[in-house]
């Protein structure tokens, strides 16, 4: 690849966070499309092929890191499986393959991209970020579905 | 936003989507975001800013105990 979207610098940083934090594997599902192919109507997908990029060279910087492209147009049966609302969406998976009900939509930049790391070593090691515990019995407590939508900016 | 990632870890019942609202701007004018994070459970109640995680679950309470998601 000529170009990085991750700097050198950040890259060992980042790899030594890897060493250090991940302990299970973690696999990304990138969902994502085709952008060169235009279908009227439909709207473009944002960074379609970036984040494709992006994932690939985060999960370069470690073994226990591993991404899947899913292509929207010929994977219909995943994207209703994970309930994908929008593209391109990144889905990280524990070692089992078990989804967390996470889903990043659109590329992770900025604090996003603080957030996706997070949400990747917490997984990877199996533990919520979330220590309150009366907090934790609370969220278990719920027994309906509850969607939760969190509209961020990258800066 | 990573209150909401752990609650969606915590409990199998809660899912949690983080969206660019630079990249999603028809859906960020649908849900009304004016100011970020804004947080909007269920499609019934909303938030903006940061709540610590025991005020953060008391809204979803709220919203749950009415019933679950609205179908849109």
């Amino acid at each position: 690849m000529l170009l990085s979207w991750i700097q050198p610098r950040d890259a060992e940083l980042l790899k030594t966070r890897f060493e250090n934090e991940m302990q299970g594997e973690v696999s990304l599902y990138v969902f994502t499309r085709d952008d060169r192919i235009m279908v009227p109507g439909r709207p473009p997908v944002p960074y379609a092929r970036e984040i494709v990029e992006v994932m690939q060279e985060l999960a370069a910087l470690s073994d226990k890191l591993n991404v899947i492209v899913v292509d929207a147009d010929s994977e219909q049966a995943l994207i209703t499986e994970y309930g994908i609302e929008l593209l391109p969406a990144v889905v990280p998976v524990d070692s089992e393959g078990k989804d967390h009900g996470i889903r990043f939509y659109g590329l992770p930049s900025g604090y996003d991209f603080a957030t996706l790391l997070e949400a990747i070593f917490d997984i990877s090691r199996g533990e919520a970020g979330i220590t309150d515990e009366p907090v934790k019995e609370r969220v278990q407590a719920l027994a309906n579905p509850v969607h939760i939508r969190v509209f961020v900016t990258p800066t | 936003m990573r209150t909401a990632n752990a609650f969606a870890m915590i409990s199998e019942n809660v899912r949690s989507d983080v969206i660019d609202a630079t990249q999603f701007p028809d859906m960020a004018r649908q849900y009304q975001v004016f100011a970020v994070p804004k947080v909007v459970i269920n499609d019934k109640t909303s938030f903006e800013g940061n709540l610590p995680p025991h005020q953060f679950v008391g809204h979803i309470e709220q919203v749950a105990a009415t019933n679950g998601e609205d179908q849109r």
